[in-house]
């Protein structure tokens, strides 16, 4: 267990934390130890917007997938009262799993397109006039996509929370006076709080690290931090990259420092 | 304050007519401990929740100081429930238990938890009241649930096998601390259960139920001695059931008395069992059921039985009692 986590994580990561301290030109890139990359990237205001937006991003995406992926889990786990049902839902939920994440993406946009389903039928009920722009190729789409795919790690641990919460809590707590919206508040949102960690611990290192679903769906047009990395790659510019990579890194590590503060997960695995 | 409980032909039926209380019609008076007893799946537990509000009723009323309480909510009914785990708050303090349904009824933080504080000093558990449930034995998790129960002022209290968590010791000890802190309180308790030992001890009247029935109610002296039917008569234990004539009939065990016999008979000892100030005594024959004679240990001691004696039994005929 240790030789693999340290040949496939540990290792990469030493490697590029290297690679960050090499020096680079146009053309060639040398062993060296120079903060010269770290330098460059924190001064470059470049850098600070592709931050805000790519949390941004995190932010609206984390809202979305926490709103949908709660109701969804509480429905499944508290309103839907025969086990195979319950079973049968779950999996319905992981069905678009079976696709790659690639063609769930490209699937949004002949739907989204300026002559896509979506349009079209906003036109055809005359709801709008003209075919609307910012369905496709624009942050909504990136946001829209990111929700897509990753409600599924929301849903999962939240389930997975509320179905080990005791019922007779719920029957104590209405027992006591409580209306249906302060059981919620009171007794389930506090004790799934693990489970919607764990959720947003995934949603949050999932969307920080991705730069292929921002491509699709901005069309190019919005910048995050993966897409900055991909592209330093693409030019060859490795230390530079590394550099990125190593920021991108302590910064997600920050944000789930933060989160670990309100919640034992410990207790949870 | 003096409030009554009173029930009248409730019925639970479940989808695909599964019959869990049948018409059960039962007064009770008011601040009165009630114990509804019954071997498991006979309906006690779900005639508590029915009380509660946490089960509807199929048909019947359900009256608490004369207001019919079918269909209101579980806290607009003057109940408050003990559950069998004690459904504790795992993220609340002792004191936040306690102070929830004051918190949920909008009471401000400094009064709730100042009532709490009166409460749980009731049930010898200030020390503790910053603590979190897991942190507390089974013994202070059952005083806290009966804190936050009571918080409320119920005018019936209702509790769910509350005992049955416990180690044996325990359960003395806290069966009798129920028992006086009814008393001081007042109110009704309905306390389901399937020990008779713990019915016995605790209730002024015993439902006895069976198959979704009541079989037997009274007082609990009723209840042992003037058993209705033979599984009543089996359920609460001590005592024979005599098959004479065709007839049925209940006998105490420790109204039963054996006699050696030199020659052999039809009854032979099979089993001694000793336990402390008694002596159990099984005797099979081929005639009857196997037969418990109870003796006390000086009786035992003046004169010994041991497995495989021949021996006669006798009564008294006042003391077998007739069985429907």
């Amino acid at each position: 267990m240790t030789l693999i986590l340290s040949f496939f994580l540990l290792l990469p990561v030493i490697a590029i934390f290297a690679v960050s301290f090499w020096q680079s030109t146009a053309y060639s890139y040398s062993p060296a130890f120079i903060f010269e990359n770290y330098e460059f990237l924190l001064s470059s205001p470049v850098t600070l917007s592709v931050y805000i937006k790519t949390l941004m991003f995190t932010g609206i995406t984390w809202a979305c997938c926490l709103l949908i992926g709660f109701t969804v889990a509480y429905f499944l786990a508290f309103h839907v009262r025969s086990l195979p049902i319950q079973i049968g839902l779950f999996l319905l939920c992981t069905v678009p799993f079976w696709t790659s994440n690639i063609i769930r993406m490209i699937s949004w946009i002949p739907f989204l397109g300026r002559n896509g389903i979506a349009n079209n039928t906003l036109l055809e009920l005359g709801l709008i006039d003209k075919p609307l722009e910012w369905l496709l190729f624009s942050d909504f789409a990136v946001i829209l996509a990111f929700v897509h795919l990753f409600t599924l790690f929301m849903i999962v641990p939240i389930f997975n929370s509320m179905m080990r919460l005791d019922r007779s809590l719920i029957e104590a707590a209405v027992d006591a006076g409580a209306s249906g919206w302060q059981v919620l508040c009171n007794v389930i949102i506090p004790l799934t709080k693990p489970g919607i960690m764990i959720g947003s611990i995934f949603v949050i290192t999932l969307v920080m690290g991705d730069f292929i679903t921002v491509r699709f769906m901005s069309g190019g047009q919005s910048a995050s931090v993966g897409r900055v990395i991909s592209n330093e790659i693409a030019l060859l510019q490795y230390p530079a990259a590394s550099a990125s990579a190593v920021i991108l890194l302590l910064t997600v590590l920050i944000m789930i420092g933060i989160l670990l503060r309100f919640v034992d997960i410990r207790k949870e695995l | 304050m003096t409030s009554s409980l009173t029930l009248s032909n409730v019925t639970k039926r479940y989808e695909k007519n599964v019959l869990a209380v049948n018409n059960f019609s039962q007064e009770f008076e008011a601040g009165s401990y009630v114990c509804l007893l019954g071997p498991s799946g006979c309906g006690k537990t779900t005639t508590l929740r029915m009380i509660a509000g946490h089960e509807s009723v199929t048909s019947g009323d359900i009256l608490i100081d004369g207001t019919n309480v079918v269909g209101l909510a579980p806290a607009k009914r003057g109940t408050a429930m003990m559950f069998q785990n004690y459904a504790l708050f795992p993220h609340l303090s002792v004191i936040e238990n306690t102070a929830f349904s004051l918190k949920m009824r909008g009471v401000g933080k400094v009064e709730r938890l100042k009532r709490a504080e009166e409460l749980l000093s009731m049930v010898d558990m200030s020390a503790y009241a910053q603590r979190l449930p897991e942190q507390l034995s089974g013994g202070q998790q059952q005083r806290v649930a009966l804190a936050r129960a009571l918080i409320s002022n119920p005018s019936v209290l209702l509790l769910d096998e509350p005992l049955s968590a416990l180690d044996p010791f325990l359960r003395i000890r806290m069966r009798s601390e129920l028992s006086k802190l009814q008393k001081e309180l007042g109110i009704i308790f309905v306390h389901v259960t399937h020990s008779q030992d713990e019915a016995l001890a605790l209730a002024d009247q015993i439902v006895l139920m069976n198959n979704a029935e009541i079989e037997q109610a009274g007082s609990p002296e009723d209840i042992f001695n003037k058993p209705q039917s033979e599984f009543v008569a089996r359920f609460m234990g001590g005592h024979n059931v005599l098959d004479i004539n065709g007839s049925r009939f209940a006998l105490r065990t420790d109204h039963t008395r054996l006699i050696h016999s030199s020659e052999p008979t039809a009854s032979t000892v099979s089993f001694v069992e000793f336990l402390g100030s008694r002596v159990e005594i099984t005797v099979s024959s081929n005639i009857q059921a196997d037969l418990i004679a109870t003796l006390t240990d000086e009786e035992f001691r003046q004169a010994p039985f041991m497995a495989g004696d021949s021996v006669g039994v006798q009564w008294s005929t006042e003391n077998l009692h007739p069985l429907n």
